[in-house]
């Protein structure tokens, strides 16, 4: 049994029909990556994953139980964690404030304030700093840790590597190795189709709210990729 | 100029009274995006409220404090979670509109119920009589204890929304709703234990607005005006702003009592007119969205 | 019939039209025998109904004015008692000193509405929101306020329409009526006219999405004060005839909150955003103030209820409900845009 499962998962906004029957799983521990040019639905089917958007019952189904309808903030409980697009820090909050926020959910784990600064020393540094005041791949950290305190089985990451520095961007891939390390599944949506690759062991490819590709991230054919990906077949 | 320096202070603590009424005004905004329009009228329901308990128990005002608190809490949590909750997510006329008749309905069934007469909350001759005498000029000792409960009140909200772990949810909470529930929280469940703040706020605001007032079922509005200049004047989304804010406008209507009596809450009026034209935001707001 | 018109707004391409249709264009004579029917009131009802009728006319005047501000514009007052009071005072002062006809000054309670609006205007639109909303109110207190204290305006008492004297009871009855059906008549044409022409348009745009309107080039500001200066007029000449009919006016009744309270329950028991609902909730409200006026306040009370109500379950308020189900209305306000052949 898959630590996530999804069962011909579909979502709407209103008209507008953005997935169709997605079946996709990942297993426990394991790095998988969703690619996919802009509107190709890959956000929605992260906000359907993590319950910012209701799907039925067992249109998602985390370790064989169904929690398509549960909202957002219990599949918190259940162990899933999303890292959002854009970050979304709490701008009044210092960053030991938001990874505090972080632990909410009370979910017993290895994940604690300490054992994140042991891990991300640079966040040790900048704790009292105003949460937004950071630099974008500092920011990014925070997010990231943030989640993880929440001791998650599996972390959903929105294209945390958006609008950083290379150098910042390869930051924070290192600290996903990290969390990868530790036995927490990642589900990450990522542009960069090379980073991607390197960090995950399978990948699917969407391409207008359906996936139209997956495989093997290591053996990935990356001219076929880049055809499913656009749509084109010259 | 005793009696200047006495017209200067009794405007400083009128102003206190303001915020404190203003304080509940400010955390829903600040919190939940909301503006309660029966903010003033749920004051005077629970200044009913206390005129009913001290009148049954034959205890004053002051100390009907421990039962309105919690009785107005759970009014606040009941209404936010059953009936306010339903109209968020719709633009901003829903809540004003639900708020709105909510003030009618509370003015109206209570003029029923009460009728319109003047009632005035009773507490110790000593507290409500007694002055203080330093220096020459007299200090109340009514208008003396709310200012000081209310600067209290003021510092321990501070130091719970500093300090304490809901007092990071709150402020997390006012900065992104959405990102809360991320986190593992009922966003729900926050909005209404904030409302059970606001509204425990207004019942403590409404004994020593009722002691030293008399109120009549329609006295809400009024005080909402007010409270909600206090708050404008002193910056939206400042805790600290409200208190000034407060003070400003106390001062203003001392003003215009000092001029001519009942020329009060005018001045107040165009004090909060010309506030705006000078300080478009308030004194520490940041821009609203 | 349909009727062809080029709307232009803000698409230079002249290659699309905008047909509109309307149940006027459609029923023309109906429209006009509506007309004169009601032009004929007086000479075959009574006192009491045309004095109601009149009370009809202006609460209806007020809330298609509260209409198309909150739901064509965007704009939340809570304080348009401040130009009915304005246009009743205004009207009243300067009739009781003018040498002509006393009926020919109720413009003067338009502009003079209008002007203030015109002067506050730029203050409260520093502020967004719920505190524009009690902004207005407050702006309405301070006159409420300051009029209760200027003696040469009667202070609390009041002023009465002296020069009324000088016509008989008939004429006087009459005469009110047919400026409050004027007012009325000028309300309706407002809304209809404003929403059918680009303007109209445009606010809507900004209803829907002020960002995204003012990227496109939508004057959003301008707009704005230009549609809460023209309700101020129209709501001025309301209350400049609200108060004709009551022969007198005073600052707490003109400038009282209760204006706008039944303007706004009006609007959104009946409908919002629709020009048949407020007349709907208008109507409603004066059945129920007339069947239940022996039980005191309880009618203010369900009317509270009920709008709280409607808020929270039917959005669209009664009327809104019944176009949505059935698709019929008196007045189409809906425009169709298709390329020129």
């Amino acid at each position: 049994m898959s630590l996530l499962e999804t069962n011909n998962l579909s979502a709407n906004y209103g008209l507008f029909q953005a997935l169709f029957s997605i079946n996709l799983r990942v297993e426990d521990g394991e790095a998988v990556a969703l690619i996919g040019s802009n509107g190709a639905g890959k956000t929605t089917l992260l906000k359907s994953i993590a319950g910012d958007l209701l799907s039925y019952g067992n249109a998602v189904s985390l370790e064989g139980t169904a929690v398509g309808k549960l909202p957002a903030y219990v599949r918190v409980s259940k162990g899933i964690s999303l890292v959002p697009e854009g970050r979304r820090l709490f701008s009044s909050l210092t960053v030991e404030e938001n990874l505090l926020l972080g632990q909410s959910s009370k979910r017993p784990g290895p994940w604690t304030l300490a054992r994140v600064y042991d891990v991300f020393p640079v966040l040790y540094q900048v704790r009292r700093n105003m949460a937004t005041a950071l630099s974008g791949g500092q920011q990014q950290l925070v997010a990231i840790a943030r989640a993880l305190m929440g001791n998650p089985r599996l972390l959903l990451c929105d294209e945390i590597s958006l609008g950083l520095s290379p150098v910042a961007s390869n930051q924070v891939h290192d600290a996903l190795k990290v969390v990868l390390d530790e036995g927490v599944a990642v589900l990450l949506v990522e542009q960069n189709i090379q980073k991607a690759l390197k960090t995950s062991t399978r990948f699917y490819c969407m391409r207008k709210g359906e996936i139209v590709l997956n495989g093997n991230s290591a053996t990935a054919d990356l001219d076929e990729i880049t055809r499913e990906y656009f749509g084109v077949y010259a | 100029m005793s009696a200047i320096l006495e017209s200067l202070l009794n405007g400083i603590f009128l102003g206190a009274l303001y915020a404190m009424i203003g304080l509940g005004l400010s955390i829903g905004f600040g919190v939940m995006n909301i503006v309660n329009l029966a903010h003033g009228d749920f004051m005077i329901l629970a200044a009913m409220m206390s005129y009913g308990i001290s009148a049954w128990l034959k205890i004053d005002a002051i100390t009907t404090v421990i039962f309105v608190l919690p009785l107005m809490a759970v009014l606040g949590y009941l209404l936010q979670r059953f009936v306010m909750s339903r109209t968020l997510g719709s633009g901003p006329l829903p809540p004003l509109l639900v708020t709105f008749g909510m003030s009618i309905v509370l003015q109206n069934t209570m003029q029923e119920l009460f009728t319109a007469d003047t009632r005035v909350l009773p507490s110790s001759d000593a507290l409500s009589g007694g002055s203080l005498g330093v220096g020459g000029v007299s200090i109340g000792l009514l208008p003396l204890l709310t200012t000081v409960v209310t600067l209290a009140v003021f510092a321990s909200l501070e130091l719970m929304l500093r300090r304490t772990s809901a007092g990071r949810i709150l402020r997390a909470t006012s900065d992104d709703r959405s990102t809360v529930r991320l986190m593992g929280l009922n966003d729900g469940r926050v909005f209404a234990y904030a409302s059970a703040l606001v509204f425990a706020l207004v019942g403590l605001a409404a004994v020593f607005y009722g002691i030293r007032s008399p109120f009549t079922p329609a006295s809400g509005p009024e005080r909402l005006l007010f409270a909600f200049e206090a708050v404008v004047m002193g910056g939206l989304g400042s805790m600290w702003g409200t208190l000034l804010g407060g003070i400003m406008l106390g001062l203003a209507q001392m003003l215009g009592e000092y001029i001519h009596t009942g020329y009060g809450p005018f001045t107040g009026h165009v004090a909060f007119f010309v506030a705006l034209l000078v300080l478009p935001n308030g004194l520490f707001g940041r821009s609203i969205k | 019939m349909m009727e062809q018109g080029n709307a232009g707004v803000g698409i230079g391409d002249k290659s699309l039209s905008v047909t509109r249709s309307s149940f006027g264009s459609r029923y023309l004579t109906v429209v006009l025998a509506v007309l004169v029917f009601a032009i004929s009131v007086p000479w075959w009802a009574d006192s009491a109904t045309t004095h109601l009728l009149v009370e009809i006319f202006s609460l209806v005047a007020v809330a298609q004015m509260w209409n198309m501000l909150s739901s064509f514009g965007g704009v939340v007052s809570i304080g348009q008692q401040a130009f009915v009071g304005i246009g009743a005072y205004a009207f009243f002062y300067v009739a009781n000193q003018g040498a002509w006809n006393p009926f020919l000054y109720l413009p003067v309670a338009g502009i003079c509405a209008g002007a203030i609006a015109v002067v506050f205007a730029p203050l409260l639109f520093r502020l967004k929101g719920a505190h524009f909303s009690i902004a207005t109110w407050a702006f309405a207190e301070m006159f409420r306020i300051g009029i209760n204290s200027s003696d040469s305006l009667g202070a609390g008492a009041g002023l009465s329409f002296d020069r009324i004297t000088e016509l008989d009871r008939w004429a006087r009855g009459a005469a009110t009526y047919w400026l409050g059906l004027a007012v009325v008549c000028a309300s309706l044409l407002t809304l209809v006219a404003l929403l059918r022409s680009s303007y109209g348009v445009a606010l809507r745009a900004i209803k829907t999405n002020e960002g995204a309107a003012e990227s496109l080039g939508v004057p959003v500001a301008i707009l704005k004060r230009a549609i809460f200066v023209l309700s101020a007029i129209v709501t001025g000449l309301a209350g400049g005839v609200a108060y004709l009919n009551a022969l007198q006016v005073s600052p707490n009744a003109a400038f009282s909150v209760s204006w706008v309270a039944f303007a706004i329950f009006a609007v959104v028991i009946g409908g919002a955003g629709t020009v048949e609902g407020p007349i709907v909730g208008v109507l409603i409200f004066f059945a129920l103030r007339e069947t239940l006026s022996n039980y005191g306040a309880w009618y203010l009370i369900l009317l509270g209820v009920a709008a709280i109500c409607v808020t929270l379950f039917v959005p669209a308020g009664l009327f809104g409900w019944f176009k949505a189900k059935t698709g019929k209305g008196l007045f189409d306000l809906s425009f169709k845009v298709t390329h020129r052949q």
